[in-house]
């Protein structure tokens, strides 16, 4: 990072590939933003170009990155928000190649992730699916640890009714023929 | 925080996410080398605190220089000492608080709210242990007058956070405003202990420290306003070109 900061092309170049998978990670964890992860990954590092002097070397890199991220990302929802307001209709429904198995799985857990609040949801995403420590999360969403863990412990809360609810009914639509 | 059953979903989730695109890559790549120049990072929190701080000190001393030093007159040596030296350390705690905001990733101590609690609760704290005189003639026409001085007086300490900070970048605008709307709040305050004479426990306890809120709300609301308004431009501009 102090070569990006001191111009290094090759450093700049380095910490680019390094780091933007994690950062795509983040992007692709939540279905309201997977379909433009990329775009919004190209927008966060322009972002980061931008502010890349508020780094403070000693400071921890990865909350002061997704910091920047999730304020991308935040922007995003807004404006999709907006233009759905505008929109009547949706025009197409992109295709995802995926196993049954895998979109079945997949279908389940975004189901069980749209039942907590856009907060814990959140807080899961990046402790579970990003792996980051909870400090760190905390210095992302800018609260303290504390709050992470009330908002974690919620939301594992939900998802265990939830998933409980959801095997009893497909057990039962699975009895009945 | 785990859990048998949802632990192992989740895993799954983060083992099958979808590879960046290595065009899109090479691409970021090759926008960020194209204007790489070498930045100065900023200066360190401590020193912009710090600068903040002394400058809001400077600015409530300017302010009572021009209208006058009664209040410390009214107030003695010893309530002097206690008043003035609880909001300077009032001052430089919000200082601190104000420029990790402006700090993406950045530890902080308290929610935006939460300070701006704490700090008009210090000072009814203050203001009751402090003042016994529950007398309150002209409670309305003299709280108003010192509302209104109180808040103006933040407004040279509101330029100075912006002219300090205007390198930093706030992921949460509307909050980062919030804490410096409180921050020069405590510089009004600050200019009305050194200047009024009204020692009215009801006055200051409502009056006084209402420039605190009152202060941090105006910036929050102003600064909520603006973004409105840059995104409802932002909206058009498709539109129009």
């Amino acid at each position: 990072m102090r070569g990006y900061q001191s111009g290094c092309v090759s450093d700049a170049t380095a910490l680019i590939r390094r780091v933007s998978p994690m950062l795509h990670r983040l992007f692709a964890a939540d279905a309201a933003s997977r379909m433009h992860a990329d775009d919004l990954l190209q927008e966060t590092w322009l972002r980061i170009h931008r502010v890349r002097h508020t780094y403070r070397t000693g400071q921890p890199l990865m909350p002061w990155l997704y910091a920047i991220a999730r304020h991308v990302r935040i922007d995003h929802y807004r404006r999709t928000r907006r233009a759905m307001d505008r929109e009547e209709s949706v025009a197409e429904v992109p295709e995802v190649e995926a196993t049954a198995a895998e979109a079945a799985q997949s279908d389940e857990l975004d189901t069980l992730l749209a039942a907590l609040s856009p907060n814990e949801r959140e807080v899961i995403e990046l402790l579970k699916i990003v792996g980051l420590s909870l400090e760190e999360v905390a210095r992302t969403l800018s609260c303290s640890v504390g709050s992470v863990k009330q908002k974690a412990h919620r939301a594992y809360k939900k998802l265990r009714r939830h998933l409980h609810e959801m095997r009893i009914a497909s057990s039962q639509s699975g009895a009945v023929p | 925080m785990s859990d048998p059953q949802i632990d192992p979903l989740l895993e799954r989730r983060a083992k099958r996410m979808p590879a960046v695109d290595p065009a899109a890559l090479e691409r970021i790549a090759h926008r960020v080398r194209a204007n790489l120049t070498a930045v100065r990072p900023w200066l360190p929190p401590w020193l912009l605190a710090s600068t903040l701080a002394v400058g809001c000190a400077l600015v409530a001393i300017a302010g009572a220089a021009l209208a006058g030093f009664e209040g410390v007159v009214a107030l003695g040596p010893w309530r002097s000492f206690i008043v003035l030296a609880t909001l300077a350390s009032l001052t430089g705690i919000m200082a601190r608080e104000c420029v990790a905001r402006f700090i993406p990733g950045h530890r902080l101590r308290s929610s935006a709210g939460g300070a701006l609690a704490a700090c008009s609760v210090s000072l009814v704290l203050l203001f009751t242990l402090l003042f016994g005189d529950y007398h309150a003639s002209h409670f309305i026409a003299a709280g108003v007058a010192c509302l209104e001085q109180g808040v103006l007086h933040g407004v040279p300490s509101g330029i100075l956070c912006a002219v300090l900070l205007r390198r930093g970048f706030a992921t949460r605008p509307v909050l980062a405003a919030l804490t410096a709307g409180a921050l020069a709040g405590l510089t009004g305050v600050l200019f009305l202990e050194m200047h009024c004479t009204n020692l009215e426990a009801p006055h200051l306890i409502v009056w006084h420290t209402a420039v605190v809120p009152v202060s941090a709300g105006l910036t929050a609301l102003g600064v909520f306003c603006a973004h409105q308004l840059r995104s409802s431009i932002s909206r058009k501009m498709p539109a129009s070109s």
